[in-house]
Order: C-alpha cells, then structure tokens, then sequence
C-alpha cells in the first residue's frame, strides 16, 4: 500500500521534448520526455505517420534538433511527397544534413529465414544515420511492418527490438515508434508492442460517431510523470499537420478579473449588480423568439459604444438575416463592420466537425484581437457534436475566451416554448459565470416574456423575474412578476444551484 | 547499385555474408559459408560485411537483420537470413547446385 508507482530511477523532472502538437504538449507537461521510448498506436489512416514526422520537422525547424527517420512501410520517396501538403521538406533537411532517413521498406528480394537472427543491421544504419547527422530524435515508422516482416519470430524480434531502443535511450535520443491497431477500443497494440518497450504509449483514434469523423489524441501511459486523461480532439490541416484542441488540461486557472463591462442594455447590467465581468462568459437561454438575437445585439452594440472591438459567429442565421435584425432594432452592423468595430462571421454548423469549428474561432480570436464575443448559437452547434465531443468543446471554448480576457455570450435555444431545458444548459451551466434565462410566461390568459438572471458567479445579482417587452427600439425591462407561475422551475433551479 | 557479377564470367556464383562484429551467430554463419563455397566450388566467390565496420554499405544494399547471405543473381535475387546452419535448405533456396554434397551438420 505504501509503495510508490513511479520508478525509483526516474529523476524528478524529466526534460521535455516539444513535438509540434501544441496541445498534446499541453497535456503531457510540456512534451515527450527526453531519451524515452513513445508508442503512438492507431489504426489506419489514424494519422501516426504525419504524427511522427511532425515530432521530427518540429525538432529540425523549431528548436534545432536533428532528426532521422527509420520507415519500414512506405519508401522515403513516397513519404517525402505525402509530408510536403504540410509544409515539411524532408528532401530539402536531409541535403541540408539536418535529416538522414533510413530505409527499411521491405526489399523486392524473396527471403528465407533459418536459424537465430539479430537485428544489428537495422541498429547499424540507425547508429549511423544518427552520427551523420547529430540527431537528437528518431522515429520508427512502422514497428507493425517490422513485426510482419520478420512474422515467424516475434520472440527474436521482442529482444531485438528491446535492444534496438535500449541502445537508443542510453544515446539519450528520444524515440517515437509507430504501431498499428486493428480497433479503436481493443487491445492497444498487434503484437502487444507497448509492453516490453514503450515508456510511453499515445493512442490516435479516427472514429465515425453519428455519422461524423472524430480524431482524438490520448495519452495512455506516460511512466514517471503525469499526464492528462481523456481524449483530446484533434483535426489535420495542410501547412500545419496535427492540431490537436487543448483540453481538460486548461483547468480553470483563468485569474477573474473583476472589470465590470456592459451588456449593453443598462436595466440588466443592474440586475447583474453592474455589468457583465470582463473575461467571463454569459449564457443567454430561452426558447425561440424570446430575444436571444437581440440580447446578442444589445452585447455587441454596447461593447463597440464603449470603445470595444466585437466579434459575432453566427450558427444559425445568415449575415443578411443577422444585419436586419440588427438594423430593426436601430444597430447598425454594416456601419460597424466598416469601422473595423465588428466582425461577424456566419458560418453552418455542419460544415465542419467541432474540432474545427474550435480552431476557426480560436484563429479568427487571435487574428481580430476583440474585446468581445457572441457566439449564436452554442446549440445550433450541439446537432454536428457526438456528446462527449460537445463538452470537450465547450470546455476549450470557454477556456479559451477567458484565457484571452474576452467577455463572452452564448445563446442556447430551448426545445419547448414555456419552460424547458436545452441539452446545452445542461453542458454549460457550470461551466459559464452567468445565465441569463428568457421565458415566455402565461399570466391568466395572457402570454408575457420574463427574464431573470439565475446566476453570476462572484456577484451579487438580482433574484427578481422581470417582465419585458421588444420594440424598434430593442428591449425594454418592466416590472418583476409577482407571484410567477412555476415556468422557471420543472427542475431549472436545481440543476443550476451548483 | 554496382552489380559485382557485371564484369565477372556469367558462371561465378558472388555470396555476400552480412555480419555483425564477433557475435556467436556472425562466427556460426561464417564457418557455414566457407563450408557452403567448398561445397559448390571454385566458382564460388565469398564477400563478408561486418555492417559494425561498414553501416553504408548495409544501408545500401537495405540489411536489416544479421547475418544475412544475399545472392545477387539478377534473374532472382534472393537472400538468406540466420546462422546458414542447414546448408542444404540455404543452396536449394538460391538455386544453387553444390559439385559435392555439403557436410551434414
């Protein structure tokens, strides 16, 4: 019981190798660790190749660390034209003496073995491709070929193998192998490759999950040190390679600031006991034709009065629709669009997957620097999401917004007209600062629409459920009801109490 | 590539042994060899590589495992891999046809 499960000769902080992906770095405290062995499974067409070529062009490109390649599957020529969509020129590093690539693509020769074997060939070349070029990574990409071409003898190729990385780690090279999976959820590697070998082992998953494809990066073992659990999303880009979303790791360890901004309707930035916070983010719930749009209107207007730079992504309407709706409420978005104030880009929930839709946000955050952001709305996004996909999202998403400093507002449509829940509440009510719920409210015989906020973490807010009207004008609060009906419960409190 | 048997008469047969340094295995497949180029006879020429000494010419000719016995013979390259121990398995796989029977081993 009192045993320690990290290996005893494991120093406390091992040097970190960076491989490119920045949020897989994230997830594993800053990289693969130096002069260890990394498994990266997958099935085909998981993405380990581009994987681990990008360890290696990282090294050459980023931080000055050579690198060779071993390829057993696919000759260099082949590799080399696949890897160029990505921006990377192995051709170009290898005449430059940054990379030595070995191959060891099966030969067209027919083979017979007999008898005992090594493998000091294959640690030959390594061996020496790495002196040619001072490498201080290396990548075998396949072992699953290796294993294959050698089928009869997976004992000899085990102890071969071990030596192989054995005498790798002592040359304090860090070593990326590739392994095939026949499943995405079954035994880890063919050839059960990870458990004599691998310090670490990484898996990269392409699944099909209603109907769309999901990529994700799991760290499954990473021996002496920690690392984050769970499936990271990731996509492949051209110019780019792997992108992984960084995940569960952006614990919420945003500082809150306590910079008050306006919602951009004066009546409710009271009931919020002065404003929105700076770098928090607002969901804004209700059924449709409450005033959601309107609220998101109000949000941007108010943040460009003050001098503010916004951003607008619409999920669910069009720039045409979105500018109307605006200017039918006397805000005139073409105007601040040309001003350089706002920003709306529309785009269609099921153009992309989720992971996507993250970075697209994320780059377009980073490209136009706003002070403010409306996303509208967060569950037109919840159809192309398979349910984990769509935490894991709203997670990066939110972090994200804070980490940046940006007050953010996101709109959720609710099923039903009165009352009622979103799936999405469900997902985001801990995870926003505030809700703001819009209801319609039967009072007698007549219908009302009722506003209230429900929570707003670190404030004192208004506990009242406020009447409200829409006109060419926007929104106008009245009085609280008094005695409201029970549209607001139905299980609504509770699950937001948290 | 150079192909060694280009300017050699058609009928040498060229075995090139790939080795690593001293091993047991490396010392088995060449003493097996020297028994295998006495059997097949005068035509049979022997190169031995020891891929410690000379990784580039194992990287160019793609040896990953050793010893490895390749057999250039431009019609059907073919190669051996382990200690050559069973000489007549290693002959018949190359099609090579031995003057006197080899050792028994």
């Amino acid at each position: 019981m009192i045993s320690d499960e990290q290996d005893p000769d494991i120093p406390d902080v091992l040097e970190r190798v960076r491989t490119g992906v920045h949020a897989f770095d994230e997830l594993v405290n800053g990289g693969l660790p130096r002069a260890r062995t990394t498994v990266v499974g997958g099935t085909p067409g998981s993405g380990k190749t581009i994987f681990a070529v990008q360890f290696l062009a990282h090294g050459i490109t980023t931080h000055g660390e050579n690198g060779v390649l071993v390829t057993f599957e696919e000759p260099p020529a082949d590799i080399e034209s696949n890897m160029r969509g990505f921006g990377w020129d192995l051709a170009q590093w290898r005449m430059e003496g940054r990379l030595a690539v070995v191959d060891a693509s099966p030969p067209a020769k027919e083979e017979l073995v007999i008898g005992d074997f090594d493998l000091f060939g294959l640690l030959s070349r390594i061996q020496h491709a790495v002196k040619s070029v001072n490498a201080k990574r290396v990548v075998l990409d396949s072992l699953t070929q290796l294993f294959d071409h050698f089928i009869g003898d997976p004992k000899v190729l085990r102890r071969e193998l071990f030596r192989i990385t054995d005498t790798l780690k002592k040359a304090r090279l860090t070593v990326l192998m590739t392994a095939e999976r026949t499943s995405e959820y079954g035994e880890i590697t063919r050839h059960r490759l990870e458990e004599f070998i691998a310090d670490n082992v990484v898996i990269l998953r392409n699944v099909l999950q209603r109907e769309k494809r999901r990529r994700t990066i799991e760290v499954l073992k990473m021996r002496g040190s920690h690392h984050a659990e769970g499936e990271a999303p990731f996509t492949i880009m051209g110019g780019a390679g792997l992108v992984a979303a960084p995940l569960s790791s952006l614990r919420l360890e945003q500082q809150s600031s306590m910079v008050r901004v306006t919602s951009g309707n004066p009546a409710i930035d009271e009931m919020c006991g002065g404003g929105f916070f700076r770098d928090s983010v607002t969901l804004v719930s209700g059924a449709t034709g409450t005033g959601k749009t309107l609220l998101v209107t109000n949000f941007l207007a108010g943040g460009v009065a003050a001098g503010e730079k916004a951003i607008l992504f619409g999920f669910e309407e069009s720039r045409g629709q979105l500018f109307r709706n605006a200017g039918g409420w006397g805000v005139d978005f073409a105007a601040m669009e040309a001003d350089g104030k706002l920003r709306v880009f529309c785009l269609y929930p099921e153009a992309q997957g989720l992971a996507d839709h993250l970075l697209a946000i994320q780059n377009l955050v980073d490209e136009v620097r706003p002070n403010r952001i409306a996303i509208d709305s967060i569950s037109a996004l919840e159809r192309v999401a398979p349910d984990s996909g769509f935490r894991e999202f709203l997670i990066s998403l939110t972090s994200f917004i804070k980490k940046r400093e940006i007050a953010g507002l996101y709109t959720a449509t609710s099923k039903s007209l009165v009352g009622g829940e979103t799936a999405s509440e469900q997902h985001i009510s801990t995870l926003t600062d505030s809700i703001i719920l819009l209801r319609y409210m039967q009072e007698q015989d007549t219908m009302h629409r009722g506003l209230m906020v429900l929570k707003m973490r670190g404030s004192e807010h208004s506990k009242e459920i406020r009447r409200f009207t829409i006109d060419g004008a926007g929104m106008h609060l009245g009085e609280p009801f008094k005695g409201a009906p029970n549209v607001f419960s139905g299980g609504d409190i509770d699950r937001y109490s948290r | 590539m150079s192909n060694p048997e280009g300017d050699s008469p058609a009928s040498e047969i060229l075995l090139r042994l790939y080795i690593a340094g001293s091993s047991a295995t490396s010392r088995r497949a060449e003493s097996s060899l020297l028994d295998l180029q006495r059997a097949v006879g005068p035509k049979c020429r022997v190169e031995i590589v020891d891929v410690l000494a000379s990784p580039e010419l194992a990287e160019r000719a793609g040896v990953l495992a050793t010893p490895t016995l390749s057999y250039d013979n431009p019609d059907r390259p073919r190669r051996v891999i382990g200690d050559l121990s069973d000489a007549k398995r290693v002959l018949e796989f190359l099609g090579i046809e031995a003057k006197e029977k080899p050792h028994d081993l």
